[in-house]
């Protein structure tokens, strides 16, 4: 049953349009609240989809720069949220597209502190396989590499984000039934890469 | 039980490493030191739909000013670069196409001179304010009428957005009218000039190209339409001393479409077209100005009113220039004899009057005057007590808002009698760290009616002044306690909107705003409780478990309960408070913050292997987090409740998976978008689960609201979403504190 009156409403992203609104009439303190806000979760956005800190950091500070640049033109203010998280994959992609698929991901956990986190998942899973766990989730992180970005983005706004299809759909500009059998083909690209420890 | 995949919890794990590293402490820094040096890409059009805050009042005195529009004009430059005639054919195939020529420049022009010397001994001095007259647009829609520019942002495999966008035509009735919308697409300046009989121009950048298009009231193209040119549709710049101050004015009135755009190869410059009603371009155009941060508008004969900035400093916030330098173009586009004229340092944008003489602000505070022949009208300038850019009352009075006083001079630089009006208070807009510089709240309606809003440190007001300085009758209205005014614009059939905030430098989401009658009077719903006294007021009341129980067997569901009550003295009227759901659907509610729950696993192992997505504070984990709110008004009285008792659960398929043993649920009350560690109250109860079933079962819990004394509802509320389990072993969507 349902309250009477107050009722429950599941924690979005807050819409600060007034903020939004005063950003967009060239104030710089208003945009410095906005982006303070969103940087942490744009950041982890994407750092998880490009899987290196400076270039996450890069692609964050881009589409910052540009949502500010663009703001005045956006119409829909409260739509702002939706409106950078598409500049910010956006600018993911780009950053995937410039250094081409050879990255090489280093598992020397000393050296990268990226293999570090990766070594640190694994050993959160207290399992007697928890050395195949971190054997799968470095060969998990390779095979992501080697996505097409754009099936990166799926990934990481489906798997870690917990968006929906249809979300997921408006931000990456993509019918739903694509997004639905690109995840598909993605996550199956992904469990092959399993199948060396299973 | 629930089933895991393990697929997918190592695929989750792997994501949640990759995006786990810190947020690197300087990124915020360096990134707004990047933004501040980063020009914002501004509607062009005279008229324009979405103009700065706080200049949109400007914009249409301006507009009024030198408004006998016949003609379009849109800031913009030109330079060197090859036309691709592949365009899409939206509304007709490209019709002229210009080819960049050598700019003749200012060459015919005489060197700038610097700005004159202030004039001894000069003060106020009074006139009589003149009747206020509006000067309406040559050009304009029947009353009621209107064009309505709407784009929608995408983003394809090119980098940025990109702009598609519908034009409609409105009559008095709010109906379509035939063969409209029609679709443009590119990054359209969401402005719609009006030209000759009617019809409508629009300039949109399209594959490094602007773009202006001229439709008939039919929707169909018109001859020679559109023009293209290489690069991008420019903006006019228009310095007023504060933040923004970006505007751009249209004008011509023999047809004549002036257009500017930003060359591929050189952001900073800035040349102006004209093209003639049929489309061709008109000789002597276009004209390339120099510097940065230039912009255009026209005076009623069609005369362009340029200027520019030397010596920009790229790296400042506020406009820092070496100079300012104006000047006037004929049709021709020859420079007219007398200009340019310059003035040291960065100045604002002028204004331009009805017979062509133009007003501006020097860096220093020296208001100056010139006639159409460049010589200083007798009478300017004018010391002002510190640098505020004109505003052009439809009069042709000057008006000079300050932080706490506001100057209005004729056009031989008098005071007019009855002002100046001046206060303890300060109309500066809120605003937190932003080097000394902000706008004021005020706005200029075409009637000559100067609204303010002076804060006087503890309590905000809007304050309506007529062109003789007066108070109009029925003001000032009191803003209620704890709400300061953003700022103020009009809005439609007379009532003035003043955006309200209830703390300006913790970006709260309590923004909200009030309407005001021409007598003022509030109309609509009062502002509610500023969040901030909302969160002073209430606290957390008697968490316990429906059932009264305190042991449950693994599988069972656990049925918590407790209250949010007013505190305080005083009655709290829930805000209403903006903010995006699940669905990215937007709306605002009557919000009284965040509650999350939290569970934890007492003794020495806290571990709970089978919640790998809930998100931790130490050894708890997120249990779930919602904005506590309704959809109708809620009045909270002192000692009241806010609405019913509040429930929260932990699923059957949640404490299955649990370890037995002792386990403490947390509830914190926190501001709605707070960080973890920002919590008013905190309540918590201690439960234990049994590997067994118990031997006498815990009765199942029964989840019933409880209606509540406290609250006037007076519509049937619509319920939000369904109080489900707080929590399950694999949660769909991340915890409040997951999201940032």
């Amino acid at each position: 049953m349902q309250p009477a009156v107050v009722t429950v409403t599941e924690i979005g992203v807050p819409n600060d349009t007034t903020l939004v609104h005063r950003a967009r009439g060239g104030d710089l303190a208003a945009f410095d609240a906005i982006a303070a806000n969103r940087l942490p979760g744009a950041y982890r956005l994407a750092a998880a989809i490009l899987g290196s800190e400076a270039e996450a950091a890069d692609a964050t500070q881009e589409a910052l720069v540009a949502a500010w640049r663009e703001l005045p033109r956006l119409r829909d203010l409260a739509r702002f949220d939706a409106w950078f998280r598409r500049i910010l994959v956006n600018e993911c992609r780009m950053a995937i597209r410039r250094r081409g698929r050879a990255r090489e991901v280093s598992l020397d956990a000393a050296s990268d502190p990226w293999a570090s986190g990766l070594a640190g998942a694994a050993a959160d899973m207290s399992s007697r396989a928890a050395f195949d766990s971190a054997e799968a989730v470095r060969l998990l992180d390779g095979a992501f590499e080697r996505l097409e970005p754009e099936d990166r983005v799926l990934v990481v706004l489906h798997h870690l984000e917990g968006r929906p299809l249809a979300e997921i759909a408006e931000i990456v500009h993509r019918p739903v039934g694509t997004v639905k059998w690109r995840l598909h083909e993605a996550r199956a690209v992904l469990l092959r890469a399993l199948e060396t420890v299973q | 039980m629930t089933m895991h995949d393990p697929t997918d919890e190592l695929l989750t794990g792997m994501l949640r490493a990759r995006a786990g590293a810190d947020v690197p402490a300087w990124l915020l820094a360096r990134t707004m030191q990047e933004v501040a040096a980063t020009r914002q890409l501004r509607p062009g059009f005279a008229g324009g739909i979405s103009m700065p805050r706080g200049r949109t009042e400007r914009i249409a005195l301006l507009a009024a000013a030198t408004l006998l529009l016949g003609a379009l004009a849109v800031g913009g430059a030109m330079a060197a670069g090859l036309i691709d005639l592949q365009l899409p054919p939206d509304p007709t195939s490209p019709a002229v196409i210009v080819m960049p020529t050598a700019s003749p420049g200012p060459s015919d022009a005489t060197q700038p001179g610097l700005a004159p010397t202030m004039k001894p001994g000069a003060s106020p001095r009074a006139s009589s304010a003149p009747p206020v007259q509006p000067v309406p647009p040559a050009w304009s829609l029947p009353a009621g009428w209107r064009y309505d520019l709407a784009c929608d942002w995408e983003t394809g495999d090119t980098p940025g957005p990109t702009t598609y966008c519908a034009l409609h035509l409105y009559d008095d009735s709010g109906r379509e009218q035939d063969g409209w919308p029609v679709t443009i697409n590119g990054d359209c300046y969401d402005g719609v000039v009006v030209g000759p009989e009617h019809s409508a121009f629009v300039a949109c950048t399209r594959n490094n190209r602007a773009v202006v298009t001229g439709l008939d009231p039919t929707g169909k193209p018109l001859p020679g339409w559109p023009v293209i040119v290489p690069g991008s549709v420019a903006n006019s710049s228009w310095n007023d001393f504060a933040w923004g101050g970006v505007e751009s004015a249209a004008v011509g009135p023999d047809g004549t479409v002036y257009m500017g755009v930003t060359p591929p190869s050189d952001d900073s410059g800035y040349q102006i077209h004209a093209f003639a009603p049929d489309g061709s371009p008109r000789k002597g155009w276009p004209r390339e100005l120099p510097g940065g941060a230039q912009g255009f508008a026209l005076a009623p004969d069609g005369t362009v009113v340029a200027w520019w900035y030397e010596g920009v400093q790229e790296d400042s916030i506020d406009l820092q220039a070496r100079r300012t330098v104006y000047t006037m173009i004929g049709p021709d586009g020859r420079t007219l004899p007398g200009w340019p004229k310059g003035s040291t340092g960065a100045a604002s944008g002028p204004v331009v009057w009805t017979d062509g003489s133009i007003y501006y602000t020097s860096a220093t505070g020296k208001v100056y005057g010139h006639d159409r022949t460049g010589a200083i009208i007798d009478g300017w300038p004018y010391r002002l007590p510190y640098p505020v850019a004109p505003e052009l009352r439809s009069d042709g009075a000057l008006v000079f808002v300050g932080d706490s006083d506001v100057i209005v001079l004729d056009r031989r630089g008098r005071m007019v009698r009855g002002w100046p009006f001046e206060t303890r208070s300060t109309f500066l807009e809120p605003g937190c760290d932003t080097g000394g510089f902000s706008s004021r709240a005020s706005v200029l309606t075409p009637d000559g009616t100067l609204y303010l809003a002076p804060w006087d440190g503890a309590r905000s007001s809007v304050v309506a002044l007529d062109p003789s300085g007066a108070t109009v009758a029925g003001w000032p209205y009191r803003v209620p306690a704890g709400w300061r005014v953003v700022w103020l614009s009009p809005g439609s059939g007379g009532v003035l909107e003043a955006a309200l905030t209830g703390d300006p430098c913790g970006g709260a989401r309590d923004d909200t705003s009030i309407r005001l009658s021409a007598a003022g009077d509030l109309v609509g719903d009062p502002p509610g409780t500023p969040l901030a006294v909302v969160y002073e007021a209430l606290r957390l009341r008697g968490l316990k478990t429906a059932s009264g129980e305190t042991t449950f067997a693994q599988g069972a569901p656990i049925d918590f309960e407790f209250g949010l009550v007013n505190r305080s003295s005083s009655p709290v009227v829930l805000p209403r408070v903006s903010f995006v759901e699940n669905t990215d659907s937007t709306d605002t509610y009557y919000a009284s913050g965040t509650l999350q729950t939290w569970l934890e696993r007492l003794g020495p192992d806290t571990d709970m292997d089978c919640l790998p997505r809930a998100d931790r504070k130490g050894t708890w984990y997120a249990a779930g987090g919602w904005v506590n709110s309704s959809t109708v008004p809620v009045t909270v009285p002192p000692g009241g409740d806010v609405g019913t008792t509040l429930q929260r659960s932990l699923s059957p398929e949640l404490t299955a998976c649990l370890p037995p043993g002792a386990y403490r649920y947390h509830v914190e009350y926190k501001p709605i978008d707070g960080d973890e560690d920002e919590v008013f109250d905190h309540r918590t109860i201690d439960v234990t689960i049994t590997g067994t079933e118990p031997s006498a079962p815990a009765p199942t819990p029964t989840v019933t609201p409880r209606p509540s004394p406290t609250l006037r509802p007076t519509a049937a509320p619509t319920p939000l979403a369904t109080a489900g389990p707080d929590v399950s072993p694999t949660p769909s969507l991340p915890s409040p504190a997951a999201t940032n």
